[in-house]
């Protein structure tokens, strides 16, 4: 046994199971050649292979799905089973819609690396699958490595815009950062348990193989590796206090990136964090389910208490993701395997929303990056409705108001939650939902009721500008519990000034059509790819809130893992 | 043929239409409209008026539509050529799809319920079948199932609804003629249809609930179809209701009800984990269940049935209903919209009857046999017709329930619902047919017309007879089984005969109020044949009578039919019992329905209603004056005038017992609430504002995050675990 | 003689060190450096638990040292994607104090 050498043949199955992974690799290549060779003006054919890439990896899956065996693959690296599937199904369906995105915001910012915006979508795409159906810490750590330099690239990828490379460079430093603590962890989880593999450290902790661990307890070793785990993979799920990333590199990255990574990489760690400890540290969860449960209540708490006070919408979706996150903390406490399937159903939910919502953000902000305030989306309905009304539904559903996604999404989580004797985590939970409603139900009352801020009228003008150089220079928003009453006199202030601009103006209509046109130019038109992405999210928003059978079905037999 | 398997055809063809004409007809109409309306604009002379008319009938003349009813009928009395304008062809493609549709639903429903008539399949006859199984989704042990299940009650009550609703459509040809919503109205007679379809085809409370709710809708979008009509004219003591207001009454006076009935829902459904009827109706469901619970449950689901079939004390709602066109009342009345309390109660008639205590049935039974009194001495005095036939419809609605507490089986109750559907539908649209001719509703104004429009009057007076309790008619078939009933089931608890009394007395009332409408409407003195008949001289209006076209005397000759003879389907409780009741040949029901004393007292009753009518209307030989003359029967008078105050109880409530406590929340809600709420409000704010400090922009600020909840999440390990001790 | 103890404490050593550079650095090359220790700090681990299995039938032998080398990979990228932005910065703010970047916050 000692010295017998190590072989091991893979075989055609092993290829298969990896089927839409090696699709997604395959076409990343080929979009990096084809860069070579596609002359600049269209590069928009690039999309079109990744699109392509990203259905034909759809169709793997499918294909998986109907005749995959869910064994593992590559001597137990990596494994084709249901919740493997379940999660490169909302990861290539996030990448995608981000790839539908990308055209018309790459060529509203002057994105000049086209091809490898493109390659690197695909590759960070391909690191979240690979993380997200890897039976072993090694190849976690790849896939996750894989996915974050894409990542690191894909938010610095926009050289003129210098909030662009903060985010980079933030998300760069903070995640290795916590990539290192990670690592650590897996280290000492290597050697505790002499193995890296996650069924191994499974099969360790069997009742009866080390009769020692009952009795002895696991001495501090196992307990500094679940700790370093559960913080590595905490910060990548963003949950508080490893979320100050977050917002910053939301805002800063490319906002098409930003729809895709915010739940790509949600999907991916929620579900290696599962896999650890649900699966292979199931049997150490009263050591972690308590930390788990701090932390959930924590981010619930702190992700909505640090949205309300938004004023920036795109920000205020970036502290909603910590929030959503929260709630699905509350699923890993939770630890059964019905919450767990409450766990994948929301994070479909969530994937549908929250691309939508980044969508959204996307089709309003101008090409400087500004123009997603809540003062921007005032009186949205009158001037772009279609847009408002997709906004309003993603709001809505978000907010969790019935029968919409969200609503099917935390009905299941905290219904886990109250049937896994955790009514404590529920009723906190329902408790900042409603906190959530407020400034989700915010946005739309901005939306429908609040006349547009007249932009170009004299008293309003300023406001506007010193207001967005403030935030350029990072000056604090005077947003303040005790200065919010005093701002609002001034907001009433600035539009008794701005009226009597407007009421003289309408007098002559000609003046306040040409008025309002440099408004609705900093507003681009959504392009098609833009227009198909939003009304897929919007269609299946609503879809999944009518009829969550199927996805409810797929996650529970994805959840089967865990009975196992 | 399989009939049954092709069930779901039947809510689908209205459906289809519904979707036909709202994405099909009804554009290609408003096409034509603006197309012809910018020709005459273009022309520049009043040719194009007719064109134009039916566009703006109701918006241009407010002054003519005093009042929706009246609108309608002066524009046709008052001469086509000013007002009436004729269909556009597009609403008519509409309006005929609508009734092909409704003519094929009604055949295939025929279909089913022929097939379950002659069929040998004991697991169809016992279990039915289901047509539509959807999981919608499921969730550990929580199923939540679409289905659609069709068994003996589902396919009476099928043919129920699209006969009477197929009759509607054809007629509302006639009666909504030049009306400017005419393509709006059809679209929402469709979903009111597919409404109350999926209602009864639901095999379970979550399909029955949609269908519940859907119903309210459509009932809410019709009975305020004519929401610009002006309020009554100065003048009239009719106390119209005015559309949009009785919409909204009709919709808040069933919600109250719904109110219980989804607590009921959710008690049943905690307790027992399922929604389908199927098991809730099975007695192994109950083992374990708290039998005080379920009988709690149990009322309050009545609750929603006292709502939706207009039961006291929420039956104001009904007669305000009137509002709607008549064919709408016709549907509400006769097969949708009250059929529904009637028929929740039935679906759940083993649920009443064996699981629940008997406290259940003796609530529905006791509440029906007041509101059938008290709704027909209501009826007595009333001057509208329409009105004379809403509390007749509550006070028949009653004897359901009556039926539904003092029967061994739902087969009472369920056979009074489905002869009361054909000669009450017919009642309301020859009803209609009076006002179309007219412009009126107020009987005062009427008298003799059987001379004018002979038909309604023939068709009219066989349902009168018929929902009187006169022998050889159907409702006499229907009623006096359940006054029977009553008898026995007093004898059975203790000589308590309240039941019978209520029921007896309002089978008097019943028979008098309703040849008093026919008298005062179509004979009256003066009139042929003893006052039976009509004649010039009895007529007292002043509008020229002019007698209804095809499309609207046609439904009323088929209804006419059923109306009479309904009533001789012998083995009906056979049938609906699943067999559970012996089948009865036609001689034999006839010979036991007259061989008994109960049902000679019965018929006794009912002459006697319909001779003091005759006296007092028909040849005003005995004036009404003997009982309003003297100060007790003026005061009973005016009491039963004005409803027994119902309606002003309710407005005082409203006005002062829930707007005072409004007013008292508002200030509890200004000076506590908003003190606590603004306080946590700016507590969160506070808390978000100070919270947010933490995102200070700092990189290295954020790692220093990191690793102090790294160390705070190790320390908290190792202290829980007993590595590290204080 | 080289025990496991020796790796494990000689990894805890560089780890710390890594972290405190990581944390109070502010030239974003001198945090790369850090971050890189701290890597460097879990693969000496992982080598030395492998080192630890050799001699017992308990464990994975090589799982560790080919971790390591897995990490090593890493890390040159890491490292590459780093500098690049660290240049970019530059270019266009022409300092790579990491205290200066934070035009986002709150």
């Amino acid at each position: 046994m000692l010295n017998t050498p190590f072989t091991y043949m893979p075989t055609g199955a092993d290829w298969l199971r990896i089927l839409p992974e090696l699709i997604v690799f395959g076409a990343a290549l080929l979009v990096l050649l084809a860069d070579l060779f596609i002359p600049n003006g269209r590069k928009g054919w690039l999309a079109m292979v990744c699109l392509l890439g990203v259905i034909a990896a759809l169709i793997g899956v499918g294909y998986l799905l109907s005749n995959g065996d869910s064994q593992t693959a590559f001597y137990g690296m990596i494994s084709d089973d249901t919740l493997a599937l379940f999660s490169d199904l909302l990861i290539l369906f996030a990448v995608g819609i981000g790839l539908l995105y990308s055209p018309g915001y790459i060529e509203r910012h002057a994105v000049t690396r086209i091809g490898e915006y493109y390659g690197l979508m695909l590759l960070a795409a391909l690191g979240m699958m690979l993380m997200a159906s890897a039976t072993n810490l090694m190849l976690i750590f790849v896939g996750l490595e894989a996915l974050s330099l894409s990542l690191y690239i894909l938010c610095a990828i926009e050289l003129t815009r210098f909030r662009s490379q903060e985010a980079g460079m933030k998300y760069f430093i903070l995640s290795s950062f916590a990539s290192a603590i990670l690592l650590y962890g897996m280290a000492m989880l290597y050697g505790s348990t002499g193995t890296t593999s996650l069924s191994g450290v499974q099969a360790f902790f069997a009742p009866g193989r080390h009769p020692f661990l009952a009795t002895s307890g696991y001495g501090p070793l196992l307990l500094a590796a679940m700790g370093l785990l559960g913080v590595g993979f905490c910060f990548k799920v963003s949950a508080i206090p490893f979320q100050a990333w977050t917002p910053d590199v939301y805002v800063g990255a490319p906002t098409s990136v930003t729809a895709f990574m915010s739940v790509g990489t949600k999907v991916a760690a929620f579900v290696a964090l599962s896999r650890v400890f649900l699966l292979a540290l199931g049997a150490q969860s009263d050591k972690w389910e308590p930390v788990f449960w701090i932390v959930a209540i924590l981010t619930m708490l702190g992700g909505n208490l640090m949205a309300v006070v938004q004023r920036d919408v795109k920000r205020l979706l970036a502290y909603s993701s910590i929030a959503n996150a929260g709630y699905m903390l509350v699923a890993i406490a939770t630890n059964t395997q019905h919450a767990f399937s409450g766990l994948l159903i929301f994070l479909a939910t969530y994937t549908v929303m929250n691309v939508g919502a980044f969508g959204i953000v996307l089709a309003l902000e101008r090409n400087d990056g500004q123009g997603t305030t809540l003062d921007d989306f005032a009186g949205l309905a009158k001037r772009r409705p279609g847009v408002a009304a997709a906004m309003a539904i993603i709001l809505f559903a978000l907010a969790g108001v019935p029968p919409s996604a969200g609503f099917v999404g935390k009905y299941y989580v905290f219904q886990a939650a109250i049937v896994g004797n955790h009514i404590d985590l529920a009723v906190i939970g329902i408790l900042t939902s409603v906190l959530g409603m407020y400034y989700y139900l915010r946005v739309i009352w901005a939306m429908y009721f609040t006349e547009p801020r007249n932009v170009s009228g004299g008293a309003g003008a300023i406001a506007a500008t010193t207001g967005m150089a403030g935030e350029d220079e990072g000056e604090p928003e005077p947003a303040d519990a005790a200065s919010g009453a005093s701002v609002a006199p001034v907001r009433a202030g600035t539009a008794t000034l701005a009226r009597p601009v407007t009421s003289r103006r309408s007098a002559n209509s000609r003046t306040v059509v040409a008025t309002q046109a440099p408004a609705e130019s900093a507003a681009p038109p959504l392009t098609l790819g833009t227009t198909v992405a939003l009304t897929l999210a919007v269609v299946l928003t609503v879809a999944l809130g009518l009829i969550p059978g199927p996805i409810v079905m797929l996650a529970e037999q994805a959840a089967r893992l865990l009975g196992q | 043929m399989d009939f049954v398997s092709y069930a779901w055809v039947i809510p689908a063809l209205p459906l289809a239409a519904m979707i036909l004409i709202f994405f099909g007809t009804r554009p290609l109409e408003m096409l034509a409209r603006r197309r012809a309306s910018g020709e005459t604009a273009g022309a520049g002379h009043s040719a194009g008026h007719d064109h134009d008319a039916s566009a703006t009938d109701a918006h241009a003349s407010p002054a003519v539509s005093a009042q929706g009813e009246d609108t309608h009928g002066a524009s046709h009395s008052g001469g086509h050529s000013e007002n009436g304008g004729a269909t556009p062809f597009w609403a008519m493609a509409g309006s005929v799809i609508g009734v092909v549709a409704m003519v094929l639903a009604f055949f295939v429903a025929v279909g089913v319920l022929v097939e379950f008539l002659t069929t040998k399949d004991n697991n169809l006859i016992q279990h039915g079948q289901y047509i539509f199984l959807f999981d919608w989704f499921r969730f550990g042990n929580l199923d939540y199932t679409i289905a659609f299940r069709v068994d003996q009650l589902t396919a009476v009550m099928l043919v129920v609804v699209t006969g009477v609703s197929m009759l509607v459509h054809l007629y509302s040809i006639g009666y909504m003629e030049g009306d400017p919503g005419y393509s709006r109205f059809f679209i929402e007679l469709a979903l009111f249809t597919v409404a109350m379809l999926i209602l009864v085809l639901g095999a379970n409370f979550l399909v029955l609930f949609i269908g519940w709710e859907l119903v309210g809708l459509s009932s809410y979008l019709l009975v305020g179809f004519w929401f610009d009509a002006a309020p009554e004219p100065p003048g009239s003591d009719l106390d119209l209701p005015y559309p949009p207001a009785a919409a909204l009454k009709a919709f808040l006076t069933t919600r109250l009800g719904d109110f219980g009935f989804m607590i009921g829902i959710l008690i049943l459904f905690f307790s027992t984990g399922t929604f389908d009827f199927g098991a809730l109706n099975s007695a192994a469901t109950y083992t374990h269940v708290n039998q005080v619970a379920l009988t709690a449950a149990m009322i309050l689901v009545f609750c929603g049935a006292v709502g939706k079939s207009a039961q006291f004390p929420l039956h104001v709602w009904l007669p305000d209903a009137m509002a709607g066109p008549t064919p709408v009342s016709a549907l509400i009345h006769a097969a949708t919209m009250v059929a529904a309390g009637v028929y929740l109660v039935a679906r759940l008639f083993p649920l009443y009857h064996f699981a629940a205590g008997p406290q259940s049935l003796e609530v529905v039974g006791y509440v029906g046999g007041f509101t059938a009194l008290f709704a027909a001495t209501i009826a007595l005095v009333q001057n509208d017709i329409k009105k004379v036939l809403a509390y007749s419809t509550i006070s028949q609605l009653g004897y359901m329930f009556v039926g539904l507490a003092v029967g061994p089986n739902n087969a009472l109750g369920i056979f009074h619902l489905f002869t009361h559907a054909f000669f009450k539908a017919l009642l309301f649209l020859g009803s209609g047919a009076v006002i179309h001719a007219l412009g009126t509703q107020d009987m005062r104004k009427m008298g003799g017309l059987a001379r004018y429009i002979p038909i309604t009057a023939a068709t009219f007076l066989v349902a009168t007879l018929s929902i009187s309790g006169f022998p050889f008619f159907a409702g006499f078939f229907s009623k006096d089984p359940i006054i029977g009933q009553a008898f026995d089931y007093g004898t059975t608890h203790g000589g308590n005969y309240t039941l019978y009394g209520l029921t007896i007395v309002t089978a008097f009332l019943t028979a008098f109020y309703m040849f008093r409408a026919y008298f005062l409407t179509f004979g009256g003195r003066y009139g042929q044949i003893a006052g039976f008949w009509g004649a010039e001289r009895a007529y007292r209006g002043e509008a020229h009578p002019h007698p209804p076209s095809w499309v609207m005397w046609l439904p009323l000759v088929i209804l006419a039919f059923p109306a009479a003879l309904a009533g001789y389907w012998s083995s009906f409780a056979n049938f609906l019992t699943k067999g559970a009741t012996p089948a009865v040949n036609i001689s034999d029901y006839i010979n036991s329905a007259f061989s008994d004393k109960l049902t000679l007292i019965g018929i006794v009753v009912a002459l006697a209603g319909i001779a003091l009518a005759w006296l007092m209307y028909g040849v005003q030989a005995l004036p009404a004056k003997v009982f309003t003359g003297n100060p007790i029967g003026k005061g009973i008078h005016a009491l039963l005038m004005h409803k027994y105050y119902m309606d002003d109880l309710y407005r005082l409530i409203i006005k002062y017992v829930v707007l005072g406590l409004a007013h008292l929340t508002v200030l509890f809600d200004r000076y506590i609430i908003d003190g606590i709420v603004n306080g946590s409000g700016m507590a969160v704010r506070g808390l978000g504002a100070a919270t947010r400090r933490t995102e200070s922009g700092n990189t290295q600020g954020y790692g220093a995050a990191i690793f102090g909840g790294a160390l705070i999440i190790l320390l908290l390990l190792f202290f829980a675990v007993g590595v590290l001790k204080l | 003689m080289v025990t496991l103890n020796s790796f494990l404490v000689l990894g805890a050593i560089l780890f710390c060190i890594g972290l405190f550079g990581a944390l109070s650095k502010r030239n974003a090359v001198a945090i790369l450096m850090s971050i890189e220790i701290m890597l460097n700090a879990v693969n000496i681990t992982l080598v030395g638990y492998s080192s630890a299995f050799m001699g017992h039938t308990h464990g994975e032998r090589l799982t560790g040292q080919i971790f390591a080398i897995f990490i090593i990979t890493v890390a040159a990228a890491e490292a590459a994607v780093a500098l690049a932005m660290i240049i970019a910065i530059y270019r266009r703010r022409s300092t790579i104090d990491i205290g200066e970047i934070n035009l986002m916050r709150w």
